[in-house]
């Protein structure tokens, strides 16, 4: 079908959400992308994605006004590939009976602390949590606690405390209007996994309110203080976690009010059982390219597809024999610049041996890091590959940390 | 070295951000390896379109067709540019 006919998808699009060429290879003979800009400082330039389908530029438009200037474009569905369109993305799509999450939904999705009263609401078992800000720091929650804002992403502001004058610091060190969540930190139970640490993230497609698991992906250790460092798929659980973790993801995505679309929920496994971290209303990062390592379908192309209403029958499968991971280099806590890197070229030169299919390198010598931002946008250095065990992907990030050696500047 | 191969260099090196030369590069060193993102991948396809004069079909709007100086020239040639060795 010519390009012209296909049903138009709207995308809401930024620098810090998936590369243009991975949406334009899901959305190939699928539809026709029409690129919604302007929404957030940091969209790309309209000249670039015009080449690429219809550009939107919603930029100063109030959300009515949005919804008014998307519906001259006769869209067919919505997508969101990152959490901070969420919320206008759910207001353009009820003006314009569009299928995705409701206004409140989104809401609840965007908002941390509303989340949590979403979830004891329905008696889903999350930790002790209150809202705090800098006028109102005190709260009733046990300590050690992580601070986090209630509209955060990534690892921005984020913080371990502990001690009510932990609180009163952070906060001083943010904006000074912003809120937060105060949560009792969950610890770690005692495992024999090597790899995971105890956090797993479940990625469901939910379809009018019916639920189906997809995978459960493990995660690789945090980098402090709670920075994404990768994951892997599929995750090392043993089959009763892995359906203790696929009902609780249920249960919150319930709890949530989510109908439609490709969620991503973050667990952690603690002495008390599984524990729901976050459920996204997107598709989780990275994930995409994991399945798709292992001979499974892109789910971009599938949040594209159920975006549009298609009916995209059963659940994909993938070949369960094999690993697929990916892989994150990130920047100590108190690293100001990137040096250099070495090792790149032992690294290359063991690439078949170790199951490494792509090394990128994110970043210039004397370039600035940040510590505050998501891995996914301010890795250093990103390995993605496929393994035959997870004890084999455990030799593979050894050897890894073995051969790249990366100076920094610090403060 | 080919005119073709120089000018990919030359967009490279304007538009890539690479870690490295773009002279220092082989034929087939993966561009993503020393530093061109996601971002930067596609200001190399628009420069590449800029300086040779043509558009990149849908077929071709992909990582892999900017992973390396080698797949660039492939794609370039696909779509009727040649010239002969310097």
């Amino acid at each position: 079908m010519p390009v012209n006919e296909l049903p138009r998808l709207g995308i809401f699009q930024n620098n810090s959400t998936v590369s243009i060429f991975d949406l334009v290879e899901a959305a190939s003979g699928l539809c026709r992308i029409v690129w919604i800009i302007g929404w957030a400082p940091d969209s790309p330039p309209a000249r670039v994605l015009s080449r690429f389908g219809d550009v939107a530029d919603v930029t100063g438009m109030t959300d009515s006004e949005i919804a008014k200037h998307l519906a001259t474009f006769n869209l067919s569905g919505l997508a969101v590939f990152n959490d901070p369109p969420l919320m206008v993305a759910a207001g353009v799509a009820e003006a314009l009976n569009l299928r995705f999450h409701s206004p409140s939904t989104a809401e609840v999705l965007s908002d941390k602390f509303l989340q949590r009263r979403a979830l004891r609401d329905a008696s889903v078992a999350v930790p002790g949590f209150a809202a705090v800000r800098r006028s109102s720091p005190d709260a009733d929650v046990p300590f050690p606690a992580v601070l986090k804002p209630r509209a955060g992403a990534g690892a921005r502001d984020t913080f371990l405390v502990r001690s009510a004058r932990d609180v009163v610091d952070a906060l001083n060190r943010c904006d000074p209007d912003e809120e937060f969540i105060l949560e009792e930190w969950l610890p770690d139970r005692a495992t024999t996994q090597t790899l995971s640490a105890n956090v797993v993230s479940v990625e469901s497609i939910t379809r009018d309110g019916n639920v189906d698991h997809l995978m459960v992906t493990g995660r690789f250790p945090y980098a402090p203080p709670f920075r994404d460092s990768g994951g892997f798929l599929p995750s090392d659980l043993e089959q009763s976690d892995w359906n203790d973790v696929c009902a609780l993801a249920g249960r919150a995505i319930l709890a949530a009010g989510i109908r439609d679309g490709v969620i991503h929920t973050e667990i952690k496994m603690t002495p008390s059982g599984p524990r729901v971290v976050e459920i996204n209303g997107r598709l989780g990062g990275g994930v995409s390219k994991l399945i798709e390592r292992i001979g499974g379908p892109s789910l971009n192309g599938w949040v594209m597809r159920l975006a549009l209403g298609d009916d995209v029958g059963p659940l994909p499968t993938f070949d369960q024999s094999l690993v697929s991971f990916f892989h994150f280099v990130v920047a100590p806590l108190n690293a100001v610049a990137f040096e250099a890197i070495s090792g790149l070229d032992e690294l290359t030169a063991l690439k078949a041996q170790l199951g490494i299919d792509d090394i990128h390198v994110n970043v210039q010598p004397g370039q600035g890091v940040s510590t505050q931002q998501t891995s996914f946008t301010a890795y250093v250095v990103r390995i993605d590959g496929v393994v035959s065990s997870h004890q084999e992907l455990a030799a593979t990030l050894s050897a890894i940390d073995d051969t790249l050696t990366v100076t920094w500047a610090y403060s | 070295m080919s005119q073709i191969d120089l000018r990919i260099r030359n967009v490279l090196e304007g538009n890539a951000r690479l870690l490295v030369a773009a002279n220092a590069l082989n034929d087939d060193s993966d561009l993503y390896e020393v530093g061109l993102s996601s971002h930067a991948s596609v200001n190399v396809m628009l420069a590449c379109e800029d300086e040779f004069g043509v558009e990149f079909p849908e077929s071709l709007l992909r990582k892999s067709t900017f992973q390396s100086i080698g797949s660039i020239r492939r794609a370039l040639e696909s779509l009727g540019i040649a010239d002969g060795a310097e």
